[in-house]
């Protein structure tokens, strides 16, 4: 197991991506690996930041609008 | 109270669908880039959702039929009014590196949080507008609404390792030009 291996695998792991025993591996490795524990938690840094910021509400006038139209 | 079998086709189509409402939109406003263009996208496609309704079955995922049916009616609409908008260039996708180690972890992880909370929605937005449109989607798919690769692959109509490095990319992309805008401006983003 080594460093590289977190990093080819960096996103699909923060995606939820990679099968249970890949996952387990790079979890392991993280308890004893600075480096990629930092690379790995920026990542879901990241990710966290850009869904928060992202998140919108559609207007009220869309919704009613909508509704309106399955009326008809 | 009604039950299941009394429920009008309406009924069900609102309790159904219309919880996608917000997602579906915020997804239109990255395709179109523009809040009025957006809300017509999304009304045409509640319309053809409840057209198509009638044979949709139960247990289909709801949620990514929405999404699949909203990107294709944005990509017809743009082939139709030949508004297309000029293709962003991509040469940087094989410039970049294999192995996504950011810029900014020299710095260890307090200043990236700091980078992290500088971060605004438009700085997120610009840097997204700047990626191709499959790239952006997958993007967007994934880390904003929550889709598995498999979902991704389904509304987007493409391999689903195609979906995997569209990601991978995309994502280590905009990182990189979110960075790059960054340290550019000191430590400042502006809007
Ligand atoms: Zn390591």
């Amino acid at each position: 197991m080594s460093c590289s291996f977190v990093r080819d695998n960096l996103h699909d792991f923060v995606s939820g991506e990679l099968n249970s025993s890949d996952a387990e591996r790079i979890e392991n490795h993280l308890q004893s690996c600075e480096s990629c524990r930092a690379c790995v938690s920026n990542m879901h840094g990241f990710r966290s930041r850009v869904r928060n910021l992202l998140k919108m509400t559609a207007p009220q006038e869309l919704r009613d609008s909508i509704l309106m139209k399955t009326s008809e | 109270m009604a039950s299941e079998s009394h429920k009008t086709d309406k009924e069900r189509f609102e309790e159904e669908v219309l919880q996608f409402l917000n997602g579906l939109y915020g997804y239109a406003l990255h395709l179109t880039r523009n809040p009025e263009d957006a809300c017509d996208l999304v009304q045409e496609t509640y319309a053809r959702a409840f057209k198509a309704w009638k044979q949709y079955t139960l247990g289909t995922n709801a949620k990514a039929w929405l999404f699949a049916i909203l990107r294709n009616t944005f990509l017809n609409q743009r082939r139709s009014t030949k508004r297309r908008p000029t293709e962003v260039p991509c040469d940087w996708v094989d410039e970049l590196p294999r192995e996504d180690v950011p810029q900014l972890l020299r710095f260890g992880p307090d200043p990236y949080d700091k980078f992290l909370n500088d971060l605004l929605a438009e700085n997120i937005e610009e840097g997204l507008a700047l990626l191709p449109e499959t790239f952006r989607s997958a993007v967007v798919l994934c880390d904003v609404e929550g889709f598995s690769y498999k979902e991704i692959a389904e509304i987007l109509d493409i391999p689903i390792g195609t979906v995997r490095s569209r990601i991978h990319r995309g994502r280590a992309r905009l990182r990189e030009l979110l960075e790059k805008w960054y340290l550019e401006g000191e430590g400042e983003l502006g809007s």
